[in-house]
């Protein structure tokens, strides 16, 4: 018995006939249901096949590449941008002040802070000119 | 296999096509649009052509002629609904044979009113009409094939008795082609052993 067997066997045989009666029944029901019409579609599947939301939506992509294209081959604003001479004096007012934030001076040179994380003695200064570290008394 | 008639409108009468389950996709929807376009006897064809195939794939899962005739009937009204719809299937054979498992395993799983007919009764194959002889053949086909396993079943009726190719498969049952091809394999190594069981 071997594979040839098998199909030996089924060679030749055809799907089982249905009763007849189904014929009628088949083409009754799909009558009945043209009758009452088609499924009605999901709104997605309404925008998927409609042609016109679809050039829309073409065209929307096309001239958003389009518009980063020009963008990006334009570059930068030019330089030579008329400013008000009141704008200028209150933009370098406020770089002034954001220098003096950044640049804080120390307030007591030579302080050590009063705890020291690790334990460690207080270590007299390298500079002979800036006072010794004191404890607190 | 009876031709596409046309009574009403000549402008799309085709006399070369003849409407059988083997025949290549373009006629399959070029029938699909047919009857989205409403021709007149577009669906009788459709029925002549598919129906045994669809009822014996319904047999095979339901092992109820019954059941098996509701799936077909409620495919061709699934046919219907699509309307216009029916122009965009691709492969309209293989739509048909999906929607028709769908359907026969929905029925399966919610049938606890009828029980499975007797083997003896609900065969899936038949012996073709010029051979009558085969008779016997079919019978014990039939029966053989009612032993293996449902998904086993399946794959070996869609390959031998509704000619589709394993990719077809698996896109009908939803599951990898390998998976259908190794399934069909098994099935058939399965049907060797029972066949030597029961000469």
């Amino acid at each position: 018995m071997n594979e040839r067997d098998v199909d030996r066997l089924l060679a030749g045989l055809v799907p089982a006939p249905p009763p007849t009666e189904t014929r009628h029944r088949a083409l009754a029901a799909a009558r009945a249901a043209k009758v009452l019409g088609t499924e009605p579609e999901d709104a997605w599947s309404r925008l998927w096949r409609s042609r016109p939301v679809r050039l829309a939506w073409a065209a929307t992509v096309v001239a958003l590449l389009l518009a980063h294209a020009l963008l990006s081959v334009r570059g930068p604003a030019p330089a030579g941008v008329s400013v008000s001479p009141a704008h200028l004096a209150n933009q370098a007012e406020a770089e002034a002040e954001l220098a003096a934030i950044a640049e804080l001076p120390p307030l007591r040179l030579g302080v050590l802070p009063f705890i020291d994380p690790l334990g460690r003695p207080p270590v007299p200064s390298i500079n002979p000119s800036t006072p010794s570290p004191r404890r607190p008394s | 296999m009876p031709a596409i008639e046309d009574p009403t409108d000549g402008a799309g009468e085709r006399p070369g096509d003849a409407v059988s389950f083997t025949m290549p996709v373009e006629p399959w929807r070029r029938l699909f649009g047919d009857i989205a376009g409403g021709r007149p006897g577009a669906l009788e064809s459709l029925y002549d052509a598919v129906a045994p195939h669809l009822f014996g794939l319904a047999v095979c899962h339901t092992r109820n002629r019954e059941d098996a005739a509701d799936v077909v009937a409620e495919t061709f009204a699934r046919v219907a609904q699509q309307g216009p719809r029916l122009r965009s299937v691709r492969d309209p054979r293989s739509w048909l044979l999906t929607v028709a498992r769908r359907l026969t395993v929905d029925v399966a799983r919610e049938r606890a009113r009828r029980a499975a007919e007797p083997i003896e009764t609900a065969f899936c194959v038949a012996a073709p009409p010029i051979e009558p002889g085969r008779r016997v053949d079919a019978r014990r086909a039939a029966r053989l094939l009612a032993l293996l396993p449902d998904h086993q079943r399946e794959v070996i009726y869609l390959r031998h008795f509704a000619d589709c190719t394993f990719a077809a498969i698996g896109r009908i049952v939803g599951i990898p082609t390998f998976t259908a091809a190794s399934r069909y394999r098994l099935g058939l190594r399965r049907l060797r052993a029972l066949m030597e069981e029961a000469p």
